[in-house]
């Protein structure tokens, strides 16, 4: 018989509620919220995508077993609570009680087993759970997880992307492996679905039976206490910058995302709109074909870093507004402050033209062209590409930049080793075990780059090591990753969002904007 | 009469098939992958197969076309990869919005071109004749989209007479429906009056210069019935063709405009589909948009028909 160990589930409760900023009571109640998004859900299937749009909607509507507060660290959320065996491979979570879904009925734990079985079956996330070899329901409040090997399987059912979502049982059972639909689309969140028009909006209500998760003092994160103050909240997909700006100067949008730089000025100037910056948001990220036979050479890749004057860049990138980014080399962004590591960066942002040169003579460079893949369809990453193929040509490195669009960028960039260069762009990672499948000797995004040592930390880093251990490694390969070159890191990127201040009590958080504890005056 | 009709339904099918196997011929020559579009950018190589398998895009070239074929053949559009429901659902909720755009804007078209085309014909090389002539060349010239983003400038931002980025179905109301398309109606609407005011001009000129109406005049018929009796039932087949062709156009989408006012129509569900690759809903489009064409021809014949008896027995 293993034994079992109850989590310092209060430790991290008390975390959570420090980090709460929302107000845990609504000021009014009604009304209706007009979101302007850049994008369109692809399917309201909670488990389907790992988009940012996917996302945005599946926080609102669904929930599960654990989650992030504002901190990014792992909350409760339908677990009461959980234990972990001593050898790491049992799992005993109990839920919460008096959980309804939308559509009335009692959460049980067949519907954590009947979702968590569908989700390691079909979700796009689930390779991250291949050590899992059961998931049972031991009685109706409980369910034990069983695994073959020991990883961070708590922190991988907290990540939002995609959300880890508990449905009913009937439904996972009666769509397998077919995408949830119209009506049965059906979760446990605040806010229940009405209606989804593609390319019209998305209507979310009000969940009236919701019970608030009185374990915290208010919302955090992902999670926490949340209490719907409005009727009614709709996504409006609305792709064009200037209609997103337009419908926020004439009122009838209330929230827009990602509005243009450019416009900031002009909208700062009108006093019922607020503009903030969301932090973190981007990082501007190049991937390195390392299977290219010069890529291959570290000395290259050590004179492609050493041109690079990521300053000039990342004011290239953000119109030359210096509130929109940030010179500064860790992968984790200085505000995730578990995973943050400057390790190995005296090599960033220290252009030196003949270093450069020396490089590209021990790598016997003979002016061969470089390949860089960039887009337009993300403005800063195409303004970025073109500092940088700017900074390498100057230093005398032949490079060819490629414009396409983002689908064919990506599938050639996964396909093809025709290319040397891949302007890309991360959101923040909340986990080192997220990195794996970018660094990892076999996987397609890692492009061919492959070292044993970075192999032993990922190994350790995807174990079931203790924090302090996981964080040690993830420093050493942050390291390595400077030191090999593996891609290259050159600075994070934000976006402002704006509000008309009718909302009351908005904040922005990472990619995703949330509207529960969120009033609409003057209704 | 009949005949002719059915001559050109039975074209009707070998178009279908032809049509089906092309659109998924350049549809699949597109790079590109929907799958990573669905999964979204961050996600990895296994995630990846997954969503391949899912979507059936794993299976063999050969196999996918046929499935597409003969299940277009059966009426079957297959399932949308990115709007949760099927081909056929997806087009139907968005006709009521294209059509609706399309005949306002023919409407608008007609309503100014064929007055402005007969004003400019009735006296040629006036000034009259040379103003119309200018304003219909420059909203030939000037593109829907700047006609467009001017509207939205100055009747929805500054004097906010007209919503924007948005639509309101016939059933919400005429007067709601009309609120909102008046804009994009006018935008694509002005366009289509230049053509129409042009064609009119010319075939009424043309027209005019025939022996027939010399007669009528040499009659001493009064030159209301002249012009209107004898000389524009006349010159409309050439407009009822330059009309036909325009409503086609119109039917299958008009692809700036709805992007531009955020339209839920055929237009703007094509660019989406084309963006994130959504292979089913490009095919059936290119279906249901050749058929528009087959469909607005044969229907222009039949009104030829009914204006030119003579025409339906040839």
């Amino acid at each position: 018989m293993t034994i079992l160990k109850s989590t310092t589930l209060s430790s991290v409760m008390i975390l959570a509620c420090a980090g709460a900023a929302f107000s845990a009571t609504c000021e009014t109640k009604g009304g209706k919220i007009q979101a302007a998004m850049t994008a369109n859900a692809s399917t309201m299937d909670p488990i389907l995508s790992t988009t940012n749009a996917s996302r945005q909607i599946a926080i609102h509507l669904f929930e599960s077993l654990v989650s992030l507060d504002q901190n990014y660290k792992v909350i409760p959320q339908l677990a009461q609570d959980w234990k972990r065996s001593d050898d790491g491979l049992t799992y005993i979570f109990t839920l919460r009680d008096g959980v309804q879904f939308h559509n009335g009925k009692a959460l049980t734990s067949a519907d954590v087993v009947a979702s968590l079985k569908r989700f390691l079956k079909i979700s796009p996330g689930a390779n991250r759970f291949r050590a899992v070899t059961d998931v049972v329901a031991v009685d109706p409040k409980t369910v034990k997880i069983t695994l073959s090997q020991d990883f961070p399987l708590v922190t991988n059912l907290a990540m939002p992307s995609p959300v880890v979502a508990i449905i009913p049982a009937e439904i996972a059972e009666k769509y397998g492996d077919k995408e949830v639909r119209g009506t049965d689309v059906i979760g446990t969140g605040p806010f229940r679905l009405v209606d989804w028009r593609p390319d019209v909006g998305i209507k979310m209500a009000k969940f009236e039976n919701y019970v608030t998760d009185q374990r915290f003092d208010g919302p955090t994160g992902f999670g926490g206490a949340r209490t719907v103050c409005v009727d009614e909240v709709n996504f409006l997909p609305i792709s064009e910058d200037a209609s997103r700006v337009a419908g926020l100067q004439t009122g009838e949008l209330d929230f827009a995302e990602a509005v243009p730089i450019t416009a900031v000025p002009q909208l700062e100037t009108i006093k019922t709109i607020k503009v903030e910056i969301v932090k973190p948001r981007w990082a501007i990220v190049l991937e390195l074909g390392h299977k290219n036979p010069l890529m291959a050479s570290l000395p290259f890749r050590k004179a492609l870093l050493s041109a690079i004057n990521a300053e000039q860049v990342m004011r290239a990138a953000a119109f030359g507004r210096p509130d929109y980014f940030r010179v500064q080399p860790s992968i984790f962004f200085p505000e995730q402050t578990q995973w943050h590591s400057e390790a190995g960066s005296e090599v960033y942002n220290k252009p030196d033209l003949n270093k450069v040169k020396a490089y590209l003579a021990e790598a016997g460079y003979k002016n061969e062209p470089v390949v860089f893949l960039t887009n337009q369809n993300y403005a800063w990453m195409y303004k970025a590409s073109q500092a940088i193929a700017a900074q390498w040509q100057q230093a005398g490195i032949n490079v060819k930049l490629e414009l396409m669009d983002w689908p064919s960028q990506i599938k050639r960039a996964q396909t093809n080793n025709d290319w040397a260069i891949n302007q890309t762009g991360w959101s923040p990672r909340f986990d080192p075990f997220q990195l794996t499948d970018g660094l990892h000797c076999k996987a397609v995004s890692s492009f061919g780059y492959c070292n044993e040592k970075m192999e032993q930390l990922l190994k350790t880093i995807n174990s079931g090591a203790s924090d302090a251990e996981r964080q040690a490694a993830w420093t050493a390969a942050q390291k390595l990753t400077w030191d090999d070159v593996a891609v290259l890191r050159i600075g994070d990127y934000f976006e402002p969002e704006a509000t008309r201040t009718a909302l009351g009590g908005y904040q922005p958080f990472y990619v995703t904007p949330r509207f529960w504890n969120v009033t609409k005056k003057g209704n | 009469m009949m005949n002719l009709v059915l001559r050109r339904l039975v074209l009707f099918i070998p178009m279908w098939i032809a049509v089906s196997v092309l659109s998924f011929v350049i549809v699949h020559a597109t790079p590109g992958d929907p799958a990573a579009s669905f999964v979204g950018q961050d996600a990895g190589a296994a995630s990846l197969d997954v969503a391949h398998r899912r979507l059936g895009l794993d299976r063999p070239y050969m196999e996918q076309l046929y499935h597409w074929v003969a299940g277009s053949l059966t009426g079957d559009l297959g399932q949308s990869y990115f709007l949760g429901r099927s081909v056929a659902t997806a087009i139907l909720e968005r006709l009521p919005v294209t059509f609706s755009l399309g005949m306002l804007a023919l409407l608008v078209g007609a309503v100014v071109g064929i007055p402005l085309g007969t004003v400019a014909a009735l006296s040629p090389n006036s000034w009259k004749d040379a103003s119309t002539i200018g304003v219909s060349l420059t909203f030939l010239s000037v593109p829907e989209f700047v006609v467009g983003m001017l509207l939205i400038y100055v009747l929805g931002v500054e004097l906010r007479w007209f919503p924007i980025g948005r639509y309101a179905p016939l059933s919400d109301g005429v007067g709601l429906w009309l609120h909102h398309l008046a804009l994009p109606a006018l935008a694509l609407g002005l366009s289509q009056s230049a053509l129409i005011a042009r064609m009119t001009r010319a075939s009424l000129l043309q027209v005019l210069g025939a022996d027939y109406i010399r007669t009528a005049r040499a009659k001493g018929l009064p030159e209301k019935i002249v012009i209107g009796r004898h000389a524009f039932r006349n010159a409309i087949i050439t407009i009822v063709t330059v009309i036909g062709l325009s409503l086609a156009l119109l039917l299958s989408g008009a692809f700036i405009t709805e992007a531009l006012f955020q339209l839920p129509g055929i237009g703007s569900l094509g660019v989406s589909a084309v963006l994130r690759r959504d292979y089913p809903v490009i095919q059936g489009l290119l279906l249901v948009s050749s058929s528009f064409i087959l469909i607005v021809n044969i229907l222009v014949d039949i009104v030829y028909g009914l204006l030119n008896p003579t025409i339906s027995d040839r």
